[in-house]
């Protein structure tokens, strides 16, 4: 069942709908573009689909857009196509089902409203049955939809929970608290769907708060007024008025300094901010989305995050993001997506271009094929063909680095296809590219399996790494910031551990805490390393 | 017949698209939605509901006829199309169509608002509306305006 909201100045299509396709749950009608804003605005991301009729015999001041030379009368016909426009503004991906026909409407208004989730009636003269038909099409077409610009959603029943959740909370007052391990695309979400579905108009901007030094961070987020530390020149706004208006994305925010947690609180209060050294107030009006990889409850319960902060955070509605590992469901498509995604590098896809042009095929097309074969070729298009074997060496690994590093893997399993034929040319079909099991398994080391495997070799030899006689090995490739260095060399040594007390969390509490009593914390953030026990047992035979 | 002015042939094709809607669209706006097996009392609610209430607006309630006639008085050059100038579509066939289906409805329009009506009039009502429907979609189709 969904939610329709129907946009008409006369009741005719609530009427018919009501009882005529009573499946769906209808609101409205609104009869002009304030009633439909208001009816959207209380809806809160619930509705699915709009019916918007086009001829809105309605009062001039209920009217929106310009009168033309065709007067008032005119702008009544065309009110739908006005309301559209402020629709598309406001809810971009929202399907709405204009109630006419794709010729009664001139085009070039319908373009410049956008087209993009805008559809028409096959006929102006519509009756229940077809109508029934093009909103069920419609509506199943939406949840098929399983990616959304840089995002990947896929089709798993967490996944389309946890956007229908994000549609709701975008356009509510209260902060956004997103979890989940690092690389499942906290950051995305934040800026690719929750700022674009808030209907705010203002800038998104995002502060890594792992990369600010302690001491700038109130600057960096409040501002400060010259001279109010040492290295303050000039002026300067912070992060929560340079947002004003828009969308403010504070990313690990479990690295927020003492002062600064202080201050985000009175502004999370009052909404309002004062800059260092400055007592005058400014008012800000910004939508808080806030990221962290940590378990923000037990740092309160640790004292290292105050417990009022953390309620204002709106916890209760906290979104959680699954580890890549449990959205296997999804891997063909994210395969898809991940190449379509890495060929929008420019090195890769000027690669494959030249690769293509070479070969006489089409630069503008690759196909994502999982097999043993790529199917007969009908087209000059290139096909990357990725067969079982690699695929079930893909399903296997545990993604520590999740989306970010599946996407890496992605990029450059494709990159090492085509060099090879550029290299070596198989000398058989040019327009197959095979991405080889040898060459995901190299991809896929050195982390974990290389980690794993070093302590593998320890297990066998029987002799655990001496790590209080600081013998630790930890292999490390390049990251993007210091925070995944350290959870990285973390997520190592928690693995050593693992061995050497032969995955007694107890123990390993004691070794790290002191006390036995905090086994279960260890098993926590074991977990949130994304570390598996099933996998781990394997290791210990 | 029809004239040769860009201007006014512009102007008759969005009348002509504007009866479309107005009486085209809602004469048989709620008989087109009624199940095959519809009760009669369902199907002369609906057929009272498209002819003696075919469009609604700030002005009040209008009836078929009233959409009609004002449209009809502007295609026989009755009424000026624009400022002074009147053009006759007479002999148009679909507005000859268009014409006689309302007129012969005019009986049904009678009948309803003098009271209950039954089975039999209720059905020449749905199907002369769907024909007064159609002819305003022919009509609409023939005097539009090929845009380059």
């Amino acid at each position: 069942m969904a939610e329709i909201l129907i946009v008409d100045d006369q009741d005719h299509y609530l009427d018919l709908c009501r009882r005529a396709i009573s499946e769906h749950r209808y609101r409205g009608p609104a009869r002009s573009w304030r009633e439909a804003a208001e009816a959207l605005g209380r809806a809160r991301g619930a509705v699915d689909l709009v019916l918007l009729d086009v001829h809105f015999a309605i009062p001039a001041e209920e009217l929106v857009g310009t009168v033309g030379d065709d007067g008032l009368e005119g702008l009544q016909r065309r009110q739908g196509l006005e309301i559209l426009a402020l629709l598309r503004a406001r809810y971009p991906d929202l399907p709405v089902i204009l109630m006419t026909s794709r010729e009664d409407v001139v085009l070039e208004d319908v373009a410049a409203a956008g087209q993009e989730y805008t559809y028409f009636l096959d006929d102006d003269y519509v009756d229940a049955r077809s109508l029934q038909a093009q909103i069920a099409n419609i509506l199943a077409a939406r949840e098929g939809d399983i990616s959304e610009g840089p995002i990947f959603w896929g089709r798993s029943l967490v996944m389309r929970q946890l956007r229908q959740r994000l549609k709701v909370l975008a356009l509510g007052r209260l902060p956004v608290l997103l979890l989940g391990p690092t690389g499942t695309g906290k950051s995305l979400l934040a800026r690719h769907h929750i700022h674009q579905r808030s209907g705010r108009r203002g800038q998104f901007v995002a502060v890594d708060l792992s990369t600010v030094p302690n001491e700038l961070m109130s600057a960096t987020l409040f501002g400060a007024s010259r001279g109010a530390y040492t290295g303050a020149t000039a002026d300067r706004a912070g992060a929560f008025e340079t947002a004003d208006g828009g969308t403010l994305f504070l990313d690990e925010v479990g690295n927020l300094s003492a002062d600064a947690q202080k201050m985000l609180l009175s502004v999370l209060q009052e909404s309002v901010v004062v800059r260092l050294g400055e007592v005058r107030e400014r008012s800000v009006d910004v939508k808080l989305v806030v990221a962290t990889h940590e378990d923000l409850a037990e740092r309160v319960a640790q004292g290292l995050f105050r417990a009022d902060l953390y309620m204002r955070l709106n916890p209760a509605a906290a979104v959680r993001l699954p580890p890549l590992a449990e959205r296997s469901i999804d891997l063909v498509q994210l395969l898809e997506f991940g190449v379509a995604q890495a060929l929008r590098r420019p090195y890769l896809s000027g690669l494959v271009g030249d690769y293509c042009e070479r070969n006489g095929l089409r630069r503008d097309a690759l196909d994502v094929v999982v097999g043993e074969a790529a199917p007969a070729r009908r087209q000059p298009t290139l096909t990357l063909l990725f067969p079982e074997r690699s695929v079930r060496l893909l399903r296997a690994h545990t993604w520590p680095g999740n989306l970010r590093e599946f996407a890496m893997v992605v990029e450059n399993a494709a990159l090492f296809a085509v060099s090879e034929m550029l290299a070596l040319p198989s000398g058989e079909r040019a327009d197959v590219l095979a991405v080889r099991p040898k060459v995901v398994r190299d991809l896929l080391g050195p982390l974990p399996a290389e980690a794993l495997r070093a302590a593998e070799r320890s297990a066998e030899r029987a002799e655990a790494p001496a790590l209080d006689a600081g013998q630790l090995v930890v292999t490390l490739s390049p990251q993007d910031s210091l925070n995944k260095v350290a959870q990285e060399t973390e997520r190592q040594y928690f693995v050593h551990l693992y061995i050497e007390h032969r995955g007694d969390f107890a123990k390993m509490a004691i070794a790290l805490l002191g006390d036995a009593e905090h086994a279960r914390k260890v098993q926590l953030r074991f977990n949130q390393l994304g570390l598996k026990v099933r996998d781990m047992k394997e290791l210990l035979g | 017949m029809l004239p040769a002015d860009s201007a006014q042939r512009e102007a008759i094709a969005a009348h002509a698209r504007r009866l479309k809607h107005d009486l085209g669209k809602y004469i048989a706006f709620r008989t087109r939605w009624l199940a095959g097996d519809a009760p009669h009392e369902e199907r002369e609610q609906a057929l009272r509901a498209d002819l003696l209430a075919t469009r609604r607006g700030p002005s009040g309630v209008s009836d078929a006829q009233d959409v009609w006639r004002s449209s009809r008085a502007v295609f026989f050059g009755e009424a000026p199309l624009v400022r002074d100038v009147r053009v006759s579509l007479a002999e148009l066939p679909e507005l000859r169509r268009v014409d006689q289906a309302m007129s012969a409805l005019s009986v049904v329009i009678e009948a309803l608002r003098a009271g209950p009506c039954d089975a039999a009039v209720v059905s020449q009502g749905i199907l002369g509306a769907r024909e007064v429907s159609d002819g305003c979609h022919a009509l609409e189709q023939r005097l539009r305006v090929t845009r380059a």
